[in-house]
């Protein structure tokens, strides 16, 4: 009797956790389809999402994160596994080298920012090594990164620490595969690129795949880094929800919610896409030892 | 053996553009004038690191609550991964695979929609602005991260030892204590350590949970980021990752003492 | 094609594991790389594909140097212990991969494929995923894309010792039927005694690195060159003497040896001893029954002990002396332990 029910007893914490995301998101989506009690709205409707979708700013911010969201994860998936296979390929799989790319993992986004500001500001590093090396004149030649309307600021932030997460992230999956399949397809005649490219990449897609999801939603629903090193105008969608949110006027509320409403279909339907995707592959692998 | 030269490259680069920035921080928040186009400081001087140690933000009392706050988040996140962890790799149940998704959950879930949607909650419960507060939703970021170490320890360590001991004539919880925990050390402390960063790190979770009342550095360095005082906001940026490294060091010297220690048993 | 190695050094970390090793192997050879676990044999073999850079010394293949040429340009195919075969691809695809790195043509690589895969008697997997075969069948498709890959030099990696022991027979005999049909040079690397002696045309026996002999099965057993070599096919008794005017004498024993004087220790094994007749006695310690035969345990009047098979059940119970005597063909003869060196 009493081991039927450990583990009940075991997953309580973790279900009281479970039951604190499910309360929030189902704030979120009764009060974007507006029913707060408290300021006198009860009737539920899809009202408050007709209204944002109408509306400039909101459009442009949603615009605005999924381009961030999209390039961000992209590129730092992509540069995340050549780093990894450059430290399973020189075998640098542990030590100095890790831990100096593990650094990037422990700087939140501010600091990041701040970093950003330094290095690739009009004013900031790369512009005065470029005029060292006469290749500019006067700062305003350096090309604005920071504060534009393509966030290419932010992307290169969300970059520097975010392709070392993924070059961690799968690092042991991938010189897993490498040093066994990978050695192997090299064995057999494969020069390293097509062995690479013909069965360790295949077989590190659903790893890399996880990475690109973790990612993407933390781009898409991220606040500090386009805070700060964003543009004034489109601004990023949290960015923007929160500017809502904290209107002084309580009636914007669910037209705030409303759009974390809409965020979060976005991420989740990313992870669905991940699902459907990780079904149809394992199907086609059948299993990795 | 060409193809190396290429990546040899690309990390001497990439340690580079980390370990730059790092470097730029450090000279800026002792940089007195620092102009165009100079590619170091003109002058220096202190006035950041007296303003740091002296000045209105306190920094020693917030030093402290920070990691303090930040070291539950740990200890918590690793107390529910341990037990959450235990129930799905040590017994069977229906609706095992629901655990996993489960811990999959926070990620899916944005910080800024998950703080927005929790705040009327917080406030119902008489958590809003409390440091309880704080601790709960930091919590909820760092489970996934804390469950999947240890699913990945307790799995890897099972329950062989317990029985031993327990076939011995312990009890169930000293067959744990002396049976897995020794094993269990190094994801713990791992948890541990992970969940203090994804705590000490966050920003917004705190803004929106402790309502600007509830002070940690990381919220602390945002606002004299966007002053403009270069800096001052430099040297907190200093004092943050500082004392982030330190706190994290130590726990890697406690990961390695203890698995050189286990491995001699 | 032929294989030399010459004076080869390999390091792993700070260990070296080949402090110099030296090796032939002649075209269209059957060699084993006989030896316990850690004496280096799977090294020598990453190294020989390398797979392992060395630190020292030469390897050429066919008389061309390759000590340092890369991996997929050797065709030194490896035939792994954990198999690896592709999981993401088909068995069919997974043979047809080293065809595919030649630049065959997709029909023609397919169609060879099968045929290798008929070959191992695999032709009806083709269009299955490697997660769905046994262990055993798994193993055959890797022959058959080792195979495929027209190796100059092929490897084996102690491919069977994760197979059944009825698979293993049958395993061993598909590779000396593949062995003798497409005439490779072939490297086999295994710590089973029976495998490297029945399968090989030559052993080499290795022991912390070194070689310490490379002779035809028959010789490795009854004439070995170290005893390390000699203990490793077990049962040994060493029965010590002295060597005086080319006689070795030991007790009652006088033989005829063209070895110069000395102390030596004389090698007996188990299956010379001949119960029935003979100047012995020995006495019966005891019996084990293991099915096919029985193990009797003898003891000797200078005190050794030996175990020898018998077949059936026989008629003797502990305590009982009988008569019995030591063939001698060819003596074998250590020097004495404390003279010995290395």
């Amino acid at each position: 009797m009493k081991r039927k029910w450990t583990p009940f007893f075991l997953l309580l914490p973790f279900l009281g956790i479970i039951g604190v995301i499910l309360v929030s998101v189902g704030n979120v989506l009764v009060q974007s389809l507006g029913y707060i009690p408290a300021f006198g709205l009860t009737r539920l409707t899809l009202d408050y999402y007709r209204q944002i979708f109408a509306r400039e700013d909101f459009v442009s911010a949603l615009q605005v994160s999924l381009r961030l969201a999209l390039w961000s994860a992209s590129l730092a998936c992509v540069l995340g596994v050549i780093i990894a296979t450059a430290l399973v390929r020189l075998k640098k799989a542990g030590g100095g080298v890790l831990s100096v790319i593990r650094l990037p993992i422990l700087t939140p986004h501010a600091v990041v920012a701040v970093f950003m500001v330094q290095l690739l500001g009009q004013t900031g590093l790369l512009a005065r090594v470029c005029y060292s090396l006469g290749w500019i004149q006067d700062f305003s030649q350096f090309p604005q990164l920071l504060y534009t309307a393509g966030q290419e600021g932010t992307i290169l932030a969300y970059l520097w620490k975010e392709a070392p997460f993924v070059a961690y992230f799968v690092l042991a999956f991938l010189s897993g595969i490498s040093d066994t399949l990978g050695q192997a397809a090299e064995n057999l005649g494969a020069s390293p690129l097509r062995a690479f490219f013909l069965v360790t990449l295949p077989l590190s897609l659903p790893v890399i795949g996880k990475a690109f999801l973790i990612l993407f939603i933390f781009a898409f629903g991220g606040y500090e880094l386009p805070l700060l090193l964003g543009s004034t105008l489109p601004k990023a969608l949290p960015v923007q929800a929160y500017l809502s949110y904290m209107e002084p006027n309580l009636r914007a509320r669910p037209a705030a919610m409303a759009m974390n409403g809409v965020i979060l279909a976005l991420s989740l339907g990313m992870a669905l896409a991940y699902w459907a995707a990780m079904h149809a592959l394992a199907k086609k692998v059948g299993g990795i030892r | 053996m060409k193809g190396n030269f290429l990546f040899k490259f690309l990390l001497a680069l990439v340690l580079l553009l980390i370990l730059v920035p790092a470097g730029q921080i450090l000279l800026w928040s002792v940089a007195e004038r620092w102009p165009w186009p100079g590619l170091l400081p003109e002058s220096y001087s202190l006035r950041t690191v007296k303003e740091l140690l002296f000045g209105s933000a306190k920094l020693p009392g917030l030093l402290g609550s920070s990691i303090t706050l930040a070291l539950t988040v740990g200890v918590l996140g690793t107390v529910v991964g341990l037990l959450t962890a235990r129930a799905t790799q040590l017994y069977d149940f229906p609706g095992k695979e629901l655990v996993s998704f489960g811990a999959f959950l926070p990620l899916l879930v944005p910080g800024t929609v998950f703080a927005m949607g929790i705040q009327i909650t917080l406030i119902r419960l008489g958590l809003s602005d409390t440091v309880a507060g704080v601790v709960l939703v930091h919590l909820i970021a760092a489970i996934p991260y804390c469950i999947t170490i240890l699913t990945d320890v307790t799995r890897a360590v099972g329950s062989s030892l317990e029985q031993q001991a327990m076939v011995l004539g312990a009890s169930p919880l000293r067959a744990f204590l002396h049976g897995s925990l020794p094993s269990l050390m190094p994801g713990i402390l791992s948890s541990v350590s992970m969940g203090f960063i994804l705590s000490y790190s966050q920003y917004f979770t705190t803004l929106m949970a402790g309502g600007g009342r509830v002070k940690t550095l990381a919220l602390v360095l945002v606002p004299y980021i966007q002053s403009g005082d270069r800096a001052l906001a430099s040297i907190y940026c200093v004092a943050f990752v500082g004392s982030a490294l330190l706190v994290f060091f130590l726990f890697e010297g406690i990961l390695h003492t203890v698995s050189e220690r286990s491995r001699g048993k | 094609m032929k294989l030399e190695i010459e004076n080869l050094k390999v390091s792993y970390d700070a260990d070296v594991v080949l402090p110099g090793l030296s090796l032939t192997v002649q075209e269209g050879e059957f060699l084993s790389l006989l030896g316990p676990s850690g004496c280096g044999k799977s090294t020598l073999l990453k190294a020989i594909a390398g797979i392992l850079p060395p630190s020292g010394g030469c390897i050429r293949l066919g008389g061309v140097d390759i000590t340092w040429q890369s991996v997929h340009k050797r065709g030194t195919v490896v035939v792994f212990q954990d198999v690896r075969l592709f999981p993401h691809m088909t068995v069919l695809d997974n043979v047809a991969f080293p065809l595919k790195m030649q630049g065959v043509d997709k029909k023609s690589r397919r169609l060879a494929a099968a045929a290798y895969l008929d070959r191992v008697q695999m032709g009806g997997f083709s269009h299955r995923l490697p997660g769905e075969l046994s262990g055993g069948q798994q193993q055959r498709v890797a022959l058959a894309r080792a195979l495929a890959a027209k190796p100059r030099l092929l490897l084996l990696d102690e491919p069977f010792s994760a197979l059944d022991e009825n698979l293993r027979e049958d395993m061993r005999t598909l590779v000396t039927q593949l062995h003798r049909e497409y005439a490779m040079t072939t490297i086999l690397v295994t710590h089973d005694r029976e495998e490297a002696l029945s399968m090989s045309g030559r052993v080499a026996m290795m022991f912390g690195g070194r070689i310490h002999q490379v002779d035809t099965p028959q010789r490795v057993y009854h004439q070995p060159a170290t005893r390390q070599t000699a203990d490793y096919f077990g049962d040994c008794i060493y029965l010590p003497g002295r060597v005086e005017a080319g006689v070795f004498r030991s007790g009652s024993l006088a033989l005829e040896v063209p070895v110069s004087d000395g102390d030596f220790d004389l090698l007996l094994r188990p299956d010379q001893l001949e119960i029935g007749t003979g100047p012995c006695s020995f006495r019966v310690e005891g019996c084990s029954f293991r099915g096919r035969d029985t193990l009797v345990t003898f003891r000797d009047e200078q005190g050794n002990l030996w175990k020898k098979p018998f077949p059936g059940t026989p008629a003797w119970a502990p305590g009982q002396t009988l008569p019995g005597f030591i063939r001698v063909s060819c003596p074998v003869l250590f020097p004495r332990l404390s003279q010995e060196k290395d």
